[in-house]
């Protein structure tokens, strides 16, 4: 089923494929995480911008991802550019709903005290609410990592794609085993950001075990 | 000094006043307790000593400063604040959660460190605990912590909100003590909400009884409080058996010392050089003083103890417990120091109420 020929031949693009999947993954999410956090800064500088942001993510979450692509090609073109734009924007989405949600959880009685021995409510923030919604923030970027491995997958149709290139070249000649190298990769690729993700995760959060 | 102008609330949606105004001043080093129904104002009143609320009308003074135009991140942290919750910070360690205010005062780490040491001696916490976090602590513990976190940077002025009321009985008793020893060393102004009388009595120099619609039915001491109720909702409030309320404000330490036959654990008569108590056995030490059972003609009977910071009250109960109705007393270190019987107990009560007519 598989052309072992073929993968051998291949090997040096598979790899600078393999490669470039992986970057346009990290480069998304540390973006979307910073962004995430100046949005978090906001909403606590001005609370009543908290629920519209998260019904605002909710909704652009809803907007199928090559619709996105497409709608960025006219300001970005067939370039890197638009395809992290469109994963930051989705993990962004992903990420920020999960950490809004985390600090509208937090323990009203643990925020009370942090008041009333006297935080500002910026060293609030940096003392308390950070470390409180980081298990919420890993939940986040374990889901955002997992999603953009796929969505990379898509940007193929705008000429990026990392490992999507592979099935775009299997499609285009009839041919089963680039498509079935990069499914094989790209699941391979999730399980370990998932379980670095976890991992580090895991280590900032001990004081919930 | 503490002191409440004209105090006004209302809360929106809620025609009636949550504080109507109350006007009310608490000395320094004076321990008050605040007490009444569910929805009289009293939580309320104590969140606005640190502008955790704020009134509509009216002012809050801490030593004559006017709340309304002070720094109040700078006030919150020199009044320690205790919370019916523990709420200690889940992330931190219980050295961490003790160390916060010290640390947004900007201590260097070795005076928080020694701070740390006093703290965990003084709520006599264990030090193996520092290192944990909240969540692998009991309930007892959490709360011990959290007094020592609103402890941590000596505030004159400690502020609690019903801190023992989700404590089992048992603990609380203990830590209504253990504050009353800390209070007699350390002399805060301490404000201790509570919805029950008894503790309100047992902890207060003076009491406020608050009243649905936050109203102050009466702001005395729990004697006066006690003999001369202001209005018929003191009377009912405060409810039946006054005695057992007195009681409740007396110490074992209180009492004058009696004392039982005393031999020690090789038969050697030893002698108390206090009154005796009427009562036909004799008690057995151990080489360090400390009580090991009573004897009557060759029978052995377990004793039961009760420390000098036990109130009447609790005594009293004890007592209908022990088929002889001795107690021992004992010092924190275990070591006997004198005999109870239910007379001494009336004793007590009717010089106590002698007294206070005389006043």
């Amino acid at each position: 089923m598989i052309d072992w020929q073929w993968v051998t031949d291949n090997l040096g693009m598979i790899g600078e494929l393999t490669l470039q999947h992986v970057q346009m993954v990290l480069l998304s999410l540390v973006l979307g995480t910073v962004i995430t956090a100046l949005m978090l800064l906001l909403s606590i500088v001005w609370p009543s911008l908290a629920g519209p942001l998260m019904s605002l993510s909710g909704v652009l979450f809803t907007i199928p991802s090559l619709a996105l692509f497409i709608l960025l090609l006219p300001w970005t073109g067939l370039s890197m550019t638009t395809s992290v734009i469109g994963l930051t924007l989705y993990s962004l989405l992903i990420l920020l709903r999960n950490v809004l949600a985390g600090m509208q959880k937090l323990p009203a009685e643990v925020l009370e005290s942090a008041r009333a021995l006297g935080y500002t409510r910026f060293g609030r923030f940096i003392d308390i609410e950070f470390f409180l919604i980081l298990p919420a923030l890993f939940a986040g970027l374990r889901i955002a990592s997992v999603t953009l491995v796929g969505l990379v997958i898509v940007t193929a149709l705008i000429g990026q794609g990392g490992l999507g290139q592979l099935m775009i070249v299997g499609f285009n000649q009839n041919f089963l085993t680039p498509i079935l190298i990069s499914l094989a990769l790209s699941l391979v690729l999730s399980l370990l950001l998932d379980l670095v993700i976890t991992r580090v995760g895991y280590r900032l959060t001990g004081w919930t075990r | 000094m503490i002191r409440l102008e004209n105090i006004n609330k209302t809360y929106p949606g809620n025609a009636q006043h949550a504080i109507n105004s109350l006007s009310i001043t608490i000395n320094d080093g004076e321990f008050c307790t605040f007490v009444g129904p569910s929805g009289c104002g009293k939580t309320t009143t104590l969140r606005m000593i640190n502008r955790l609320d704020i009134p509509d009308s009216g002012e809050v003074y801490i030593q004559d400063q006017p709340l309304s135009s002070a720094d109040i991140i700078q006030i919150r942290r020199k009044i320690g604040f205790v919370m019916q919750s523990p709420a200690l910070f889940p992330h931190r360690t219980v050295a961490e959660n003790i160390a916060t205010v010290p640390r947004l005062l900007g201590w260097d780490k070795r005076t928080i460190a020694r701070r740390i040491d006093e703290l965990v001696a003084l709520m006599s916490l264990n030090p193996l605990v520092l290192k944990r976090y909240p969540h692998q602590l009991s309930g007892g513990q959490q709360s011990r912590v959290s007094i020592a976190r609103a402890l941590a940077a000596d505030p004159p002025v400690l502020l609690m909100d019903e801190p023992f009321a989700a404590i089992d009985p048992v603990v609380r008793e203990k830590l209504q003590s253990e504050l009353l020893q800390l209070q007699a060393r350390l002399h805060k102004t301490i404000i201790l909400v509570t919805h029950d009388i008894n503790e309100a009595i047992r902890l207060g120099d003076r009491i406020a009884i608050f009243q649905e619609g936050g109203h102050l039915a009466q702001f005395d001491t729990p004697d006066n409080i006690l003999s001369h109720p202001a209005s018929d909702f003191v009377r009912d409030f405060i409810g039946p058996e006054p005695n057992l309320k007195r009681l409740g404000m007396m110490r074992v330490g209180d009492l004058p010392r009696h004392d039982v036959p005393l031999l020690t654990h090789d038969g050697q008569p030893l002698a108390g050089g206090h009154p005796l108590l009427v009562q036909p056995r004799v008690l057995v030490l151990d080489a360090d003083n400390r009580p090991l059972y009573w004897q009557e003609n060759d029978q052995r009977t377990p004793v039961r103890l009760a420390d000098e910071h036990h109130s009447l009250r609790h005594v009293y109960s004890e007592l209908l417990n022990v088929p002889q109705g001795v107690l021992l007393r004992v010092t924190p270190a275990g070591t006997y120091a004198g005999a109870i019987d239910s007379s001494l107990l009336s004793h007590a009560l009717n010089r106590h109420q002698e007294l206070h007519r005389d006043d």
